[in-house]
């Protein structure tokens, strides 16, 4: 838990907003830079990570408030990261009713939940979010975001979001070398609606 | 990349200035690879390469790829693991071609790919290149042509030795001895190629290319029992060993590990000639050959064993063959045999033996209708026991425009049945959670798993699990020769390959502990396209040059397709966020360049008999798929980096690149000469992206040639 409140800290300085406007939020655009999700202290040499504490990075996202650990319990967070491993508060991963579906498109263009759209909840280990949202590329041992495909998601309060991960390495280097940048860190962007409607605009 | 690029402009500036005569290829030469009958060069409508013994020995080269990969239209392509030489054509997979000497075909292919380096050109007469699907007449894997080497015969009484010293301790020692009376021919051949191999990399474990070393020995016997009949025995053995060194990172594992590999093989080819009549003749042949593999790789530390691997391979194919001398303008040609082959392997899982049977007939009808107008079609049935039969059709026409003008157009299908790894690989990764199934196993090791309730999910529509086709091509190609005058001709060559049911492996199921089980199926549709252009030239009696250019366009149609419906994404290295590819951002498959370039210049200095021989090659960027921890510890990081699966701008490219070969040869009355070269003179390297790329090549060579006066 002592290790929280640095990373706490950290992240606030991280996080950046389009706008400085708190609350109440109602739809926004968000753009989150190095969510930290427990990249440890680095790799070896070739390549173990060291000093990982194994636990989740709890996010929130209508007000894109990192969720202490303590609250893993609760509703208060909607989306959690450690490494790769993506979970959504809903199903065998939490509490709440987070549950969401792979959406392959242009981001932009999704202006609206479609209809037919089914909302699934992580059911370990099949989890929502699996491991197809990025591309692993065993010989430079990097992880890629696979293009073209976002997240779409209902919070446990009924709100729709979508959500794009743009890199997972610190900093969203072009193009990441594994020996170099430091990895498990989470750049994305998402948009919120918090009225209720699944309306994305 | 641009001072490259102009440094080539300048040099096809420089050539073209100079004009020519034809290269050391003659036309009225005779070619047996395009129709199985002697052809010659002239009349023959597919379009073809020749290699000469004389381009050979001036380039000094040791191994077959060292000879094709000075080639425009050839690519010597590493093999699936990241190393070796396997020869891409038409810009096809070196699967794709059939590979010959004398005729037949070599085996011992790894993962599809044969490897060039185990082929020695000292015995080499020629080398005929048929560009183009070559099924008709020659059946699974000549699907985008066939390469076939000629080794010498005998002809007089004589005896050639050569000694030649090469960078990093190589050396290749050749004898061999022609013997020839009125009614017997015999032809020995003896080479033994070793190497230290090369380290690109000091700082790991082990070297690049661990040393190895092998032997060829080569005998042809010819006897002539009459003007009519004739009997003739091929024989030949290559053994190589090497002694491997290698660091192994895969994943987050890191072994060192020893050991030892050992190849074989044997083939034993008797040949019986009997002319009916005048008009006819017969060739009954029996082909066999025995290709063997064994490696076994320690861990350093602990000494326990770490891979192990063997492989054992035989082939037995009688065949007979005749051909009719109808009239002045037709000829027909039919042949008949069978295929038996035999596989045993670890990789299968156990010891047993798996058998594959083809049976086979073909037919060939050659026809000149009127003067300027010769066309050669001709059709080949194969029957296997394995998959179901194939037809191979084929057409081509050349019609002679005036004297020096021609054009060439030709159709046709290829096909490459099945191989026994796609039937029957046997392979459990557990370390790495994946296991993969050849298709005539995979049913019933799914239908184990579900019975033992270990299968959690199928992933690919079960009716299509486990059923298999032989990859089938249909191709064209059109093309012109021209000769402007005596001293300069060029020929252009347009060809397109349509690709159907190209074998992938595709992940098929998942177990219960999240394992994924892949196993062997038709999916991908693929094209390749493009342009030979070919420009030979003699300025003078002494100075001969020759440009070939090759564009290629080699693309997924599955890829296109999707793209088309907007279903590809890329992402912006700038913004991060992800837009639609268009058809324009697709480069197409990799391993290909879409420009390949070759100059070379040959100088005679009469006076002296000295030789120059010049060869500026140029391949232009490519990608690469990722290669990662294989057994000899070699990594290619994919240059996909935008996680789409597909080349496009975004991604990493290995930048075009130029090798510059150069040989001068001195010659003292006809029978000694010395050699001196250099591979890559300029010392281009890659090591993490080409790490077959061997860096700066010096070599010193001594040929002898002893005659007998005839008496």
């Amino acid at each position: 838990m002592k290790y929280l409140l640095p990373f706490s800290i950290a992240l606030i300085l991280f996080v950046s907003c389009d706008d400085e406007k708190v609350e109440p939020v109602v739809s926004k655009s968000f753009t989150i830079k190095n969510l930290p999700a427990d990249p440890g202290t680095g790799r070896d040499s070739v390549g173990n990570l060291i000093g990982d504490k194994k636990l989740f990075t709890f996010f929130r996202l209508s007000d894109s408030t990192v969720v202490s650990n303590s609250d893993s319990a609760t509703t208060k967070w909607d989306i959690g990261f450690k490494g790769s491993t993506i979970i959504l508060n809903g199903g065998t991963s939490g509490p709440g009713q987070t549950a969401g579906f792979f959406f392959n498109g242009i981001y932009n263009d999704l202006k609206e939940v479609p209809l037919d759209s089914i909302f699934k909840k992580d059911s370990a280990p099949n989890y929502v979010v699996n491991k197809s949202w990025y591309a692993y590329n065993p010989a430079a041992m990097t992880i890629a975001p696979v293009p073209g495909r976002f997240i779409v998601l209902k919070t446990t309060q009924g709100h729709y979001a979508k959500l794009e991960i743009l890199s997972y390495y610190k900093n969203a280097p072009t193009s990441p070398n594994a020996f170099i940048d430091a990895d498990r860190y989470y750049t994305f962007r998402y948009f919120y609606q918090g009225n209720g409607t699944t309306k994305f605009e | 990349m641009k001072r490259d690029l102009y440094l080539l402009f300048l040099s096809i500036c420089v050539l073209s200035q100079l004009a020519a005569q034809r290269d050391s290829v003659q036309l009225d030469e005779i070619m047996v690879t395009a129709t199985k009958t002697d052809r010659l060069l002239s009349s023959v409508p597919l379009p073809f390469q020749i290699i000469t013994k004389q381009q050979i020995q001036n380039t000094g080269g040791s191994r077959l790829q060292d000879i094709l990969s000075e080639q425009a239209g050839l690519n010597v392509v590493s093999q699936v693991n990241g190393l070796g030489n396997g020869l891409q054509l038409q810009g096809l997979n070196p699967d794709y071609t059939m590979i010959l000497i004398d005729g037949e075909p070599v085996i011992g292919r790894y993962t599809g790919s044969l490897e060039l380096s185990r082929i020695s050109i000292h015995n080499v007469k020629k080398i005929e290149i048929v560009k183009g699907p070559s099924s008709s007449l020659y059946g699974s894997e000549a699907l985008a042509g066939v390469v076939n080497i000629i080794t010498n015969n005998a002809a007089e009484n004589k005896i050639n030795a050569s000694v030649k010293y090469a960078s990093r301790q190589s050396t290749d020692l050749s004898l061999s001895g022609q013997f020839a009376n009125e009614k017997w021919r015999l032809y020995l051949f003896g080479n033994r190629f070793g190497t230290q191999g090369y380290d690109l990399s000091p700082d790991v474990y082990g070297q690049t290319v661990s040393p190895f070393s092998n032997y060829t020995i080569q005998s042809k016997l010819a006897y002539e029992f009459s003007a009519k009949s004739s009997f003739n025995l091929n024989m030949s053995y290559f053994t190589e060993f090497q002694t491997n060194a290698y660091h192994v990172i895969s994943g987050r594992d890191s072994i060192k590990v020893d050991g030892t590999g050992r190849l074989n093989n044997f083939s034993f080819n008797p040949y019986y000639t009997y002319k009916l009549t005048n008009k006819t003749n017969v060739v009954a042949r029996i082909y066999s050959s025995i290709y063997q593999s064994e490696t076994e790789l320690f861990k350093k530390e602990t000494g326990q064993l770490h891979y192990s691997d063997a492989f054992k391979q035989t082939f037995l194919r009688p065949e007979i063959q005749s051909t009719c001398y109808f009239n002045k303008k037709q000829k027909w040609t039919a042949g008949a045999g069978t295929v038996y082959e035999i596989v045993n392997t670890s990789r299968y899982g156990d010891l047993f033996n798996r058998y594959q049977d083809t049976y086979y007939g073909f037919l060939q009808h050659e026809w000149d209708p009127v003067d300027k107008l010769n066309i050669v079609s001709g059709v080949r049935y194969d029957y296997n026991s394995s998959y179901h039969s194939q037809w191979s059709p084929k057409l081509a026409v050349q019609y002679n425009v005036v004297k020096h003008h021609s054009f060439k157009a030709s159709v046709g299908t290829g096909f490459k049945a099945p191989d026994f790894r796609q039937l029957y690989f046997n392979f459990n990764n557990a370390a790495a959670a994946y296991a993969v199934f050849g298709s005539d196993i995979v049913v019933n090791e799914l239908h184990q798993l579900e019975k033992d309730g270990r299968l959690l999910a199928y992933l690919f529509d079960t009716n299509l699990i486990g059923s298999i086709a032989p990859e089938i091509s249909f191709a064209i190609n059109f093309g012109t020769h021209h000769e402007f005058n005596s001293h300069l001709n060029a020929d252009i060559n347009f060809f397109r390959n349509n690709l159907h049911g190209l074998i992938e492996t595709r992940a098929v199921a998942l177990t219960t502990d999240q394992r994924t089980i892949y196993s062997y199926s038709n999916i991908n549709r693929a094209y390749t396209q493009g342009i030979e252009l070919n420009v030979n030239a003699r300025l003078n009696q002494r100075m001969q040059c020759g440009v070939s250019y090759q564009f290629l366009d080699a693309k997924d149609r599955a890829v296109i397709e999707d793209i088309k419906n907007g279903l590809v994404y890329g992402r912006d290295p700038v913004t991060l966020e992800s837009y639609r590819i268009s058809k324009k951002d697709y480069f197409g498959l990799t391993n290909r360049s879409k420009h390949n370039t070759s100059i070379k210049l040959d100088y005679h200095f009469p006076k002296q008999d000295m030789n120059l021989s010049a060869r500026l090659l140029y391949h232009g960027k490519f990608g690469v798929t990722g290669t990662a921890g294989n057994v000899s510890g070699i990594s290619i990081p994919s240059s996909d980096i935008n996680g789409n699966n597909i080349l496009d701008r975004n991604d990493r490219f290995i930048d075009g690149y130029f090798l510059f070969n150069l040989t001068v040869s001195k010659i003292w009355k006809e029978s000694l000469t010395l050699q001196l070269g250099a591979d890559n003179l300029f010392n281009y390297k890659n090591p993490t992206y080409i790490p077959n790329q061997i860096g700066r090549n010096l070599f010193i060579t001594l040929l002898y040639q002893f005659k007998r006066k005839k008496s």
